[in-house]
């Protein structure tokens, strides 16, 4: 019989790797084609989970409320990839100032709308059942979390792996110049991988607003979590941001059980491990 | 015609000839205190310490390497004094000397690690290590008092002067901000200087010219932890206080906002983009507290049209009209 308190830091463990997941994966796509570090993913986490807020306190419907929140985030990258990204496209180091500078700016329209002070969304009963799983009880919710995870690497993989829109992404990651090229409309391609990137943050956001809750900070705290995640994984790989997310995950959980006083700064140690043997990550390619 | 070459004479003057300019001021600045409100003598300080920060970020991004992890340092001096003085009982000196040894300790040792990176993932990994500095000065409460930090920190006399009070600080400031910019141009200028430079532009080329191109970048790192350290040290003392808020991001963020808007290729650049910064705090704060708002979209306006920040924006705009009227 396993002792309950370490089954319970396990799933709590396998649940926050979940939602590093959600986060993680859009920033690492989004770079992997584009080259951009989107420094305001963060932001639209925080704004996303926010939008959800609203939209669920005017219809209560917890699904509305997830598309609600990524589909704002998706228009909110829209306007920031075709009118502000394209116009320094190229320079990597302008890109992500720029979205540094958008970053300060939504969360301080949050503060201005929202205030600030730690909302969180109410979990409907359906999605949070109570689970006896391995001697415990566990909330279903966090369970629909790591099973919402799952099925969005599922879908990345297929997307990304058996359609043409895939094949298109992928080759434009090994090499930009000749799929556009080859008649390709790599500017559509952009514009719809970072619509989706973002659009996975907003939806994050809404989970994780339910989940915990959410509040101007946690925007920080999520992007360098996903930072973390990415470093570990290998910028641009799907694959190794799951496997960043599950480590930072079961991390967090068991430093937060066994050494709260250091659990943040403990969640850091695998990166800087990493970084110091193979910089580009367990399964990036070569650092630019 | 006659009135033409009258102000084209007069703005190649002023490209030209920058020692008076310098002079007057370096007299301004002197002379502030006689001229200044209490207030705006404290926002003279705080000019002024914040400015040597920004020289920490500059000096690197004059590198290529653009930092977000520059309040490590700041942190890692200003919490070694003001833990050794106020729970420790050292003495000044020891205690900021000691600030700068752990400060400097702490840049050799990220250093050997952050050098292996570059461009954004440089950003992306001192911002990581940055908030890793923050959590620890959270959470390691026994050490830092956590979430209230140190506070009660009060600056010596030197020789009698005492610098409690504002405009002996004020001097103190100035003095070695002064010195700072005098250092700072001499090592710009010197093949060190130059070699950083054109590590920059052409980090292959540089190698391939027998340069050590990753020993010029993590000397530059180390230097430019001295910096944030200094201003660590004039920032305690100053304020009296250093808790988890003046390391965390927002402190970090705001460095680079004011490089950036400044621009980072000039000494004047980072003193301009922290003085406009400022300024728009003080000024819409009597407004509302969003001021981060009008900040960010400044910025990110300064990103998106003048890639030199404001004054290279200036100087490029004064050269023109200067080719124009040739």
């Amino acid at each position: 019989m396993l002792d309950p308190i370490i089954v319970l830091t396990i799933l709590n463990g396998l649940t926050q790797a979940g939602l590093l997941f959600l986060i993680a994966s859009g920033l690492t796509l989004a770079f992997g084609l584009m080259r951009v570090v989107n420094l305001a993913h963060g932001a639209f986490y925080l704004l996303g989970g926010f939008l959800g807020y609203a939209v669920f306190r005017v219809t209560a419907i917890w699904w509305l409320a997830a598309l609600g929140g990524g589909l704002g985030i998706a228009i909110v990258g829209l306007f920031m990839e075709r009118i502000l990204l394209e116009k320094i496209r190229g320079n990597m180091l302008s890109e992500t100032l720029l979205t540094i500078g958008f970053s300060t700016i939504i969360a301080d329209l949050v503060l201005f709308i929202w205030g600030g002070r730690p909302l969180s969304i109410q979990t409907p009963d359906y999605l949070n059942p109570r689970v006896r799983l391995l001697g415990i009880t566990y909330p279903g919710f966090r369970l629909f979390i790591l099973l919402l995870s799952i099925i969005v690497a599922i879908a990345l993989w297929i997307i990304l792996f058996k359609t043409q829109l895939g094949a298109m992404i992928r080759a434009g990651v090994d090499d930009r110049e000749m799929v556009s090229a080859m008649g390709i409309n790599i500017r559509k391609l952009f514009t719809l991988v970072f619509m989706l990137s973002a659009f996975l943050a907003g939806t994050a956001g809404v989970v994780g607003g339910t989940y915990l809750s959410l509040q101007v900070g946690t925007d920080v705290r999520y992007l360098v979590l996903a930072l973390v995640v990415v470093i570990i994984g290998g910028m641009g790989s799907v694959g190794g941001a799951a496997i960043g997310a599950l480590l930072t995950g079961l991390i967090l959980s068991f430093s937060g059980a066994y050494f709260p006083q250091l659990s943040f700064s403990l969640t850091f140690a695998p990166m800087v491990v990493i970084l110091a043997l193979k910089p580009s990550g367990l399964l990036g390619r070569k650092i630019l | 015609m006659k009135r033409d070459t009258l102000l084209q004479n007069s703005i190649q003057y002023i490209i030209n000839y920058q020692k008076p300019g310098i002079i007057i001021i370096i007299i301004l600045a002197a002379l502030a205190p006689f001229y200044l409100s209490p207030f705006m003598l404290t926002v003279a300080i705080r000019i002024l310490y914040m400015t040597i920060l920004v020289y920490s970020l500059s000096f690197l991004a004059r590198g290529g390497l653009v930092s977000l992890g520059q309040t490590i340092f700041f942190g890692l001096a200003g919490y070694t004094l003001a833990i050794l003085l106020m729970n420790h009982g050292y003495s000044h000196i020891s205690s900021i000397l000691l600030g700068f040894v752990v400060a400097i300790i702490g840049a050799i040792i990220l250093g050997l690690i952050v050098i292996r990176t570059e461009s954004v993932y440089f950003i992306m990994i001192t911002l990581a290590l940055g908030q890793m500095a923050w959590a620890v000065a959270l959470q390691w409460s026994s050490l830092t008092h956590g979430d209230d930090g140190i506070i009660g920190i009060r600056p010596p006399d030197i020789f009698g002067i005492p610098l409690r009070n504002r405009v002996y600080f004020f001097y103190l400031s100035l003095l070695i901000f002064m010195g700072v910019i005098f250092l700072l141009k001499k090592v710009y200028d010197s093949k060190f200087g130059l070699a950083l430079k054109a590590v920059s532009e052409n980090t292959d080329k540089m190698k391939s010219l027998g340069y050590n191109t990753a020993l010029i970048k993590y000397v530059s790192f180390v230097i430019s932890g001295f910096l944030s350290a200094l201003a660590g040290i004039l920032f305690v003392y100053y304020n009296g206080i250093i808790n988890p808020v003046t390391i965390g991001i927002n402190q970090a963020v705001w460095i680079l906002v004011a490089a950036i808007l400044g621009g980072i290729n000039t000494l004047i650049g980072p003193l301009i983009g922290v003085a406009s910064v400022i300024y728009m705090q003080v000024q819409i704060s009597r407004y509302t507290d969003r001021y981060m708002i009008v900040i960010g979209t400044v910025f990110v306006i300064v990103v998106l049209f003048m890639p030199e920040g404001i004054w290279g924006y200036v100087k490029n705009y004064f050269q023109h009209q200067v080719q124009k009227l040739k």
